[in-house]
């Protein structure tokens, strides 16, 4: 197996993770990190991308993946925050609870 | 010229704005800092003059802004020239003295700081599109000019109407910025540059015109009908008038609606080059129907500020005309020419009613008004030059400007926009003296008024003072503004004679405008209660209701949208669940579809 194949399925692996949490769980902690699988699953694939053959990095894929990287977190940050106030508000984590917040 | 002027008049104002806040800390800064900063942008647009009126060639100094190696390099750079000096001029001139009067208006307002922010970004960016030379910077400075027309108007945002009203505004103007941008993409396309002078350069060289470029001029068209308020896209300029009377005066007087009359000022050589007649005709007539509609629309309102509003639009109307009977003949000076003296004797009108509305904190309704002449005398005089001056009547600068249009369309043998134009003239006249005869004349209508106490501080009355003085003077001009700004045209002399058979039809439209109005409001025979049922009741309510142009988009567009809409709202279930579900399900779809067909690439 060369790198592509094991980044991919790896890459791709992470995405179905993701997916697979948010399809299934109610838990909003739950979510956030679902979320955050699957970014990481995409942020994997492009990485794999910009791998050469001969082991050479392409710097500009991995400015790239660090910026994502440092989004990724930034609306991890975001969605905790949000998710301690809807907390603090209605008591609960369970997004089922909290359709009524739809428009 | 000052140095870096072409550049620094607008930078000043758009860096001021963001200083805002910091001359914000003291509160006696905060309003004195604004108005100084409009006066030094005056200083440096007037400073531009001299050098432009010696004569080509003009500065364009340039820049190189944005590069893409291999794929787009953007020069951006100012221009120079009689056009944008004059504009720059009228903008940053009437501008400061809104400014001044802000102070007394505005005073002990909340939201200050955001008020003259806004106001100092409105003023720069408006210089900056009248000095930008190339279509990319104007239309960011379009856009940026329509977000501050957004807020101001909705600066109020606690009113439910203010807010609607900007809403509004920022929407029906969107619709023309559209088609404008299209215009610019199709202009860098054909010609691959955004530069005006580049695209003169370019349909110079091109022996047949590219299908494109005939179409741009219709798309600028629409862009311009949007942001100078013509029909049918004239629906957000009256309900504007929710926002603070110094915001409409400087809407009306300076920027923003000013901004689609230049646009067509400017770019008229390429419609020259690629369909003459039909944009001619089209511009002509858009404005000459826009004149008339508008006109009849004001002669109902009982809005003192939206009778400004109409005779704004039919004004622009009148410029547009103007314009499309001038380019014709090579010449954009009959536009903005009278472009000018509505900037004077609008801001003029606005900031006397101002004087009103203020008082009665904000009550616009005429009805309710009258018999104010005495205690209001400034803003009662400044009215009525203003109304003179709108109405044509000489010698104040309304009556010169328009002469010009009425000779310019006897000249051309257009005479339907000839008698379109002598109707709207006697239109005009009539709404405005029936304006002063509500407002100022008879009796006092309602307590709210009789108990208003009305100051007229100086901040507010020297801008007057200023205004009603311009009125008078500016129209004698016409002899050097046609050669200042007639070699933009390559006429570097324009023969200007007023007509006698012209000037017969202004004394013609003065008494046809004025005649009814003194029978009905002054003599009261007949009252004007009579005009209220019967056949003209149904005209009244026509007119006040704007020829149903508001229900109408109201209908279709927002509650027609909205129902349709509402269709599709049951598959929202709003289950987190269930969506990802579903979104999971087309990312397996699409992962087969890949992997069957993928054979085939």
């Amino acid at each position: 197996m060369d790198v592509y194949t094991i980044g991919l399925a790896g890459g791709m692996l992470l995405i179905i993770l993701g997916i697979y949490g948010l399809t299934v769980k109610g838990n909003m902690i739950r979510l956030i990190l679902s979320v955050e699988i699957l970014t990481n699953g995409a942020i994997v694939v492009l990485v794999t991308f910009g791998a050469t053959p001969l082991g050479v990095i392409n710097p500009v894929i991995i400015s790239l993946a660090i910026l994502a990287v440092g989004v990724g977190g930034c609306i991890a940050a975001v969605g905790l925050a949000i998710v301690i106030q809807a907390f603090r508000h209605y008591k609960t984590l369970n997004v089922r609870e909290l359709k009524r917040l739809r428009w | 010229m000052l140095p870096y002027a072409p550049f620094l008049v607008w930078v000043i104002p758009l860096v001021a704005s963001a200083l805002m806040p910091l001359a914000a800390l003291n509160s006696r800064t905060r309003d004195i800092f604004p108005v100084l900063v409009g006066f030094t942008t005056a200083v440096f647009a007037f400073s531009m003059v001299p050098d432009v009126a010696a004569g080509p060639p003009y500065p364009n100094p340039q820049l190189t802004w944005l590069v893409i190696p291999g794929l787009i390099t953007v020069n951006i750079g100012v221009i120079v020239d009689p056009l944008s000096v004059f504009m720059a001029c009228v903008v940053a001139g009437i501008g400061s003295l809104i400014l001044l009067y802000s102070i007394g208006y505005m005073a002990g307002e909340e939201g200050m700081t955001r008020y003259w922010f806004f106001m100092l970004l409105f003023i720069g960016s408006m210089v900056g599109l009248v000095v930008a030379d190339n279509f990319l910077w104007l239309y960011i400075f379009w856009e940026m000019v329509g977000l501050c027309s957004y807020a101001l108007i909705g600066f109020w945002y606690k009113r439910p109407e203010a807010r609607k009203a900007g809403f509004k505004a920022f929407i029906v103007t969107r619709i023309g910025d559209v088609f404008l941008l299209t215009g610019i993409i199709l202009v860098y396309l054909t010609t691959g540059s955004f530069a005006f002078k580049d695209l003169q350069g370019a349909l110079e060289a091109f022996k047949v015109l590219p299908y494109t470029l005939s179409v741009v001029p219709f798309l600028m068209l629409i862009g311009a009908i949007g942001k100078s308020a013509q029909l049918p896209l004239h629906v957000w300029l009256p309900d504007a008038m929710e926002g603070p009377t110094p915001v409409s005066a400087l809407i009306h007087a300076a920027t923003m609606v000013k901004a689609g009359v230049y646009l067509m000022a400017r770019t008229h050589f390429i419609y020259m080059e690629a369909a003459p007649e039909a944009w001619l005709t089209t511009l002509v007539w858009v404005g000459a129907v826009t004149a008339l509609l508008t006109a009849t629309m004001g002669l109902t309102s009982v809005d003192i500020k939206r009778v400004l509003a109409y005779s704004t639009i039919s004004q622009i109307g009148y410029m547009m005309m103007g314009l499309g009977l001038g380019a014709g003949a090579g010449f954009i000076f009959l536009s903005q020419f009278h472009l000018m003296s509505h900037a004077i004797f609008k801001a003029l009108l606005f900031l006397a009613a101002g004087i009103l509305v203020h008082s009665f904190h904000g009550m616009r309704d005429m009805r309710k008004m009258g018999g104010l002449w005495r205690d209001a005398p400034v803003s009662f005089y400044a009215m009525v030059i203003g109304v003179l001056a709108l109405g044509g009547v000489p010698p104040f600068n309304g009556f010169w400007s328009k002469d010009l249009i009425f000779a310019a369309a006897m000249e051309t043998g257009n005479y339907a926009a000839l008698a379109f134009a002598v109707v709207t003239a006697a239109i005009t006249l009539a709404y405005g003296l029936r304006l002063i005869y509500l407002t100022y004349l008879g009796e006092k209508r309602s307590d709210e008024v009789r108990k208003a106490v009305i100051h007229e501080p100086a901040v507010m009355t020297i801008p007057l003072f200023i205004l009603s003085a311009l009125c008078f003077i500016t129209g004698f001009t016409a002899e050097g503004f046609a050669s200042f700004l007639g070699i933009l045209g390559g006429h570097s002399h324009v023969v200007l004679h007023i007509e006698p058979l012209s000037a017969a039809l202004s004394i013609i439209a003065i008494i046809a405008g004025a005649l009814p109005i003194y029978l009905v409001y002054g003599r009261k025979s007949p009252p004007p209660e009579r005009f209220a049922i019967g056949g003209w009741g149904f005209l009244q309510r026509m007119l006040s209701e704007g020829y149903y142009f508001d229900r109408f988009y109201y209908a279709v567009f927002v509650d027609g949208l909205k129902s349709a809409v509402q269709g599709f709202r049951k598959s929202h279930p709003g289950i987190l669940n269930f969506n990802m579900s579903l979104i999971l399900g087309g990312f397996i779809v699409l992962t087969l579809l890949l992997l069957t067909l993928g054979g085939g690439w």
